[in-house]
């Protein structure tokens, strides 16, 4: 009996991204273009909708947050796995994306080869991690490590704040932000207040400016 | 003023008080004539009466003889007696009459004249009836006689009557006149009043006055006295002033001597102030020294101490205060040495600023440019990832096209068209990279981790980079193999090196020329230096040689990335480039990069002790995704990975991540080999020597870190077993 085909929905807000997915997914057995959505948003229903067994998702994208879209399809629907997408590699996305309960972290660098031997592992069972990850994922070399330097000033970040900064990074006004995340303007600006002491940053360009550096927004 | 209206006031209360005593003394004198004038008046009216009364008396007289004669018969005496009577009477009566003319208002005489005349008539018919009787008697008729005599006696009454109502007009005048004189002394009693209320008033006024005089007397008198109380005052306060100022205070004479000097005036010179005294001003400055030509205006000059020392001394001078002869001039003198000194003191300070401000000026310049270029570059540096995001988000989808496109069959040529389509895309997913590490932050853990081998690098990219090269260039490259390994990612080092070469190469342009490249390094550092003998740039060009997006080469040609691209590498990993340049000279650039103090992780799979290779990994976690990620990394980092649900094979040295360590199968791994390692997911563990705790699985930076601790203990490397 062949086993059933692995379903994957796209979820990223590039056209082209789905339908090079697609036509990669063509010349493989057993993997198949389930769907492809912009955004998070709705992701349970998408997923129903489309009976999609793993999903591949953008990180830089309108609309909800993806790592809470996550973690809320791994708590409703822990049989369909998320596979983080993304063309920026960051240390602190592995970790808010094994935090937040997706099976593996690939960069758009990646051959498509690889992302399809990663989308099957995952299916598998196995935590995917793009080759750049994997050399980041494995922390500091096996000589004299550097204790408690955090690797990436994002690390100070909590994940609620990493959310704001993406937020801030498009552009997102702080009621606007307020908006998305379901906070008080306050709140917002408690959080932003912090994000800037931690990061060292004076001002809202800069911080706009980090988080497109950090690959947390895009242009 | 107030004194002319007292004056005023004065005279006219003088002249007042003349007026009234004038006017009394008039009144008095014409009430005492109006009183001796009804005096005489009244007077010649009792004569008059005297004489009318005599004028009755002699008229009775003249009756007399007419009634005698009967008595005594002597005829011819009788009628003598009458003759002699009535001339009397008649002379008396004229008399009296002329005197009425001539004394008496007409007005007044007119009347009593008439009862004069009438009372004449009458006496006259009287002494004719007298007469007669002598007549009669004598012829001896003395009834006839005896008619005469009663009608003399007749005529004789009618005159007493005429001069008894000449007696009562008399009177009448008289009591006439007695009412008006006592009218008009009544009237000038009336004014008498009147000059008296003034002279009363006289009094009241003098003294009222005098009283006023005598307060403004007292007042002035207070007055004075207050003044001279002020000015006693004002006087000690000057004198307080002058005993006290700092600055030194000398009053000086028309002919030149100090009048006076103050104490700190004194204290300036060097002498007592009382030795001053008398001295010419003068004396106090040295010779020929300037003083001021206007007052009020202070100014610098030469003072002369007691002890004939010079020094810098400031003097102002007043007006001369007027008074005959010339008035008292003020000096003010200030000893300013102590200022002159401070003055001088600050115009040094002050050079020696306005030389330090120069420099920092142009450090800040200098600084500005760096700032702006950098500034420039963080832009860039930021669009920049941004489009190389973007550039990712449009490579993968298609290089997923060309995946499926090489699948299908196709003839050679399109093969061969496909194959440059990839090639395209490669160099496309290069830049995207590169345009990355235009962003890059020092901070940013993708610029400071990575460790590059010189040695290991060039026998990898040495080909590539040489053919970037043109034709006509002779390349030559010197690369000490003993460099120990930089501080920089070997693709990031691909791509300056790259950069630098392909410049290089492009300066030679047409014409043959040599490109070199040599590695040379210290303890801290190595460098790689690339020189070409092409055209070599102008100063204009070397200043902006970093600017992302200038160029000097055609465009199209070039994106006028890659020199900020090198300068971004070497920033990133804490290093520096330096161009040296003329034109026409060639050019050569040194990149300099810090030495990495981690290894190459490649390089520890040809070391003697190969140790993550060489360390099994059993992964029993019941959560599949964790355990999966657990397995994930240490399989990125070179363990071999088991999963399994329990301990059951493993070779030493091992790593067993497990989330309920069962305590015996613990203690049995950890006697097993010195180096093993346990990372327990569990929370309630007793804490022993080989087992670290990760229950904060959720932090998964910290348990990243930890299976790397772990793995790192269980190769070998480090002794210390963290708990």
């Amino acid at each position: 009996m062949t086993p059933d085909p692995i379903r994957v929905l796209c979820v990223d807000d590039h056209a082209f991204m789905a339908d090079g997915l697609r036509a990669r997914f063509d010349q493989e057995p057993g993997i198949e273009l389930a769907g492809r959505r912009s955004s998070a948003d709705g992701l349970l229903g998408a997923v129903d909708e489309t009976a999609a067994t793993v999903v591949l998702m953008d990180i830089e994208m309108p609309g909800p947050d993806p790592f809470e879209a996550i973690e809320n399809l791994a708590r409703h629907r822990p049989d369909v796995r998320a596979i983080l997408f993304s063309a920026f590699v960051r240390d602190h996305y592995i970790d808010q994306a094994v935090a937040a309960g997706a099976w593996g972290y690939l960069s758009k660098g990646d051959p498509p080869d690889d992302v399809v031997r990663a989308i099957r592992a995952v299916a598998a069972g196995e935590f995917a991690m793009s080759r750049e990850v994997a050399d980041r994922a494995a922390g500091p070399g096996p000589k004299a490590p550097e204790p408690d330097t955090p690797r990436s000033k994002l690390a100070l970040l909590t994940p609620r704040e990493i959310q704001v900064l993406r937020l801030i990074g498009r552009g997102l006004s702080r009621v606007e932000i307020a908006q998305t995340l379901h906070r008080s303007p306050k709140t917002i600006d408690v959080h932003r207040a912090s994000i800037m002491e931690k990061l060292g940053v004076n001002d809202r360009v800069d911080l706009v400016r980090f988080a497109l550096r950090e690959g947390l927004a895009e242009l | 003023m107030r004194t002319r209206r007292w004056l005023s006031v004065y005279f006219l209360l003088a002249a007042f008080d003349i007026a009234a005593v004038s006017i009394s003394l008039y009144l008095n004198h014409l009430i005492v004539s109006r009183y001796a004038e009804s005096i005489e008046v009244n007077r010649d009216w009792a004569d008059r009466q005297g004489i009318y009364a005599s004028l009755g008396q002699l008229a009775a007289t003249v009756n007399t003889p007419g009634n005698d004669v009967f008595a005594t018969g002597d005829i011819d005496a009788e009628e003598a007696r009458l003759a002699a009577r009535a001339e009397d009477f008649r002379v008396r009566l004229r008399e009296a009459r002329r005197e009425l003319v001539l004394d008496i208002d007409p007005a007044d005489a007119g009347p009593l004249l008439d009862l004069l005349d009438r009372s004449a008539q009458e006496m006259e018919a009287a002494v004719a009836s007298g007469l007669s009787i002598f007549d009669a008697l004598r012829a001896g008729d003395a009834h006839a006689a005896g008619q005469r005599m009663a009608a003399m006696d007749r005529r004789y009454n009618r005159a007493r009557d005429y001069l008894t109502e000449l007696d009562a007009r008399v009177r009448l005048i008289q009591r006439r006149t007695l009412d008006a004189q006592a009218a008009a002394a009544a009237d000038l009693r009336r004014f008498e009043f009147l000059v008296g209320a003034f002279i009363v008033l006289m009094v009241v006024g003098v003294t009222a006055y005098g009283r006023l005089l005598v307060r403004q007397t007292h007042r002035a008198a207070r007055e004075r006295e207050r003044y001279l109380a002020e000015i006693a005052g004002q006087r000690a306060r000057l004198e307080a002033v002058f005993r006290t100022a700092a600055e030194g205070i000398l009053t000086v004479r028309p002919d030149g001597a100090i009048e006076s000097a103050n104490p700190a005036a004194g204290a300036i010179i060097g002498v007592e102030p009382g030795d001053l005294a008398g001295r010419p001003v003068r004396s106090l400055l040295a010779p020929d020294a300037p003083i001021p030509d206007a007052p009020g205006v202070a100014i610098e000059t030469v003072g002369r101490r007691g002890d004939g020392r010079a020094f810098p001394l400031e003097v102002a001078l007043s007006a001369p205060a007027p008074a005959p002869g010339g008035g008292v001039t003020t000096w003010i003198i200030r000893d300013i040495s102590e200022r002159k000194r401070i003055e001088s003191e600050l115009a040094e300070h002050r050079d020696h600023l306005e030389r330090l401000v120069e420099a920092r000026t142009a450090e800040l310049e200098d600084t500005h440019a760096r700032l702006r270029a950098s500034e420039r570059l963080a832009s860039i540096g930021t669009l920049g990832a941004g489009l190389g995001h973007d550039m990712k988000n449009l490579l993968f989808p298609m290089r997923c096209r060309l995946d499926a496109l090489d699948r299908l069959d196709l003839p050679d040529p399109a093969r061969a068209e496909l194959a440059q389509i990839r090639a395209g895309l490669d160099y496309l997913q290069n830049l995207s990279r590169g345009l990355r590490l235009l962003s890059l932050d020092p901070e940013d853990p993708e610029a400071s981790g990575g460790v590059t081998d010189i040695a290991r690098w060039w026998d990898e990219v040495g080909a590539l980079i040489e053919r970037s090269l043109p034709a006509g260039a002779r390349f030559t490259a010197r690369i000490d193999r003993d460099s120990p390994p930089v501080r920089v990612a070997p693709h990031m080092l691909t791509q300056a090196v790259l950069n630098l070469v392909v410049n290089a190469g492009d300066a030679l342009g047409a014409a043959p020329g040599d490109v070199g490249l040599t590695v040379r390094h210290t303890d801290r550092t190595v460098t790689i230096r690339v020189e070409d003998t092409g055209r070599g740039m102008t100063r204009e060009v070397r200043d902006r040689a970093l600017e992302p997006f200038f160029t000097t080469k055609q465009r199209g040609l070039s994106t006028g990335m890659g020199l900020s691209l090198v300068h971004a590498v070497a920033l990133a990993a804490h290093g520096s480039l330096r161009i040296d340049s003329e034109p026409g000279a060639g050019t050569t650039i040194d990149l300099t990069l810090p030495v990495g103090v981690n290894a190459d992780p490649d390089a520890q799979a040809d070391s003697p002790a190969s140790p993550a290779g060489a360390v099994t990994a059993v992964v029993s976690v019941r959560d599949a995704r964790l355990g999966a990620f657990a397995s994930a990394v240490l399989r990125a980092a070179g363990a071999r990975v088991i999963r399994a649900s329990a301990l059951n094979g493993f070779t030493s040295p091992a790593v067993w991540v497990t989330d309920r360590p069962d305590p015996a199968q613990r203690d049995r791994f950890l006697a097993a080999d010195r180096r093993n390692r346990i990372v327990s997911l569990a929370a309630d563990i007793d804490p022993t020597p080989g087992l670290i705790r990760a229950d904060d699985a959720g932090r998964t930076d910290r348990f990243r870190r930890i299976l790397a601790e772990a793995l790192s203990a269980a190769a070998g490397a480090g002794g210390e077993t963290p708990t």
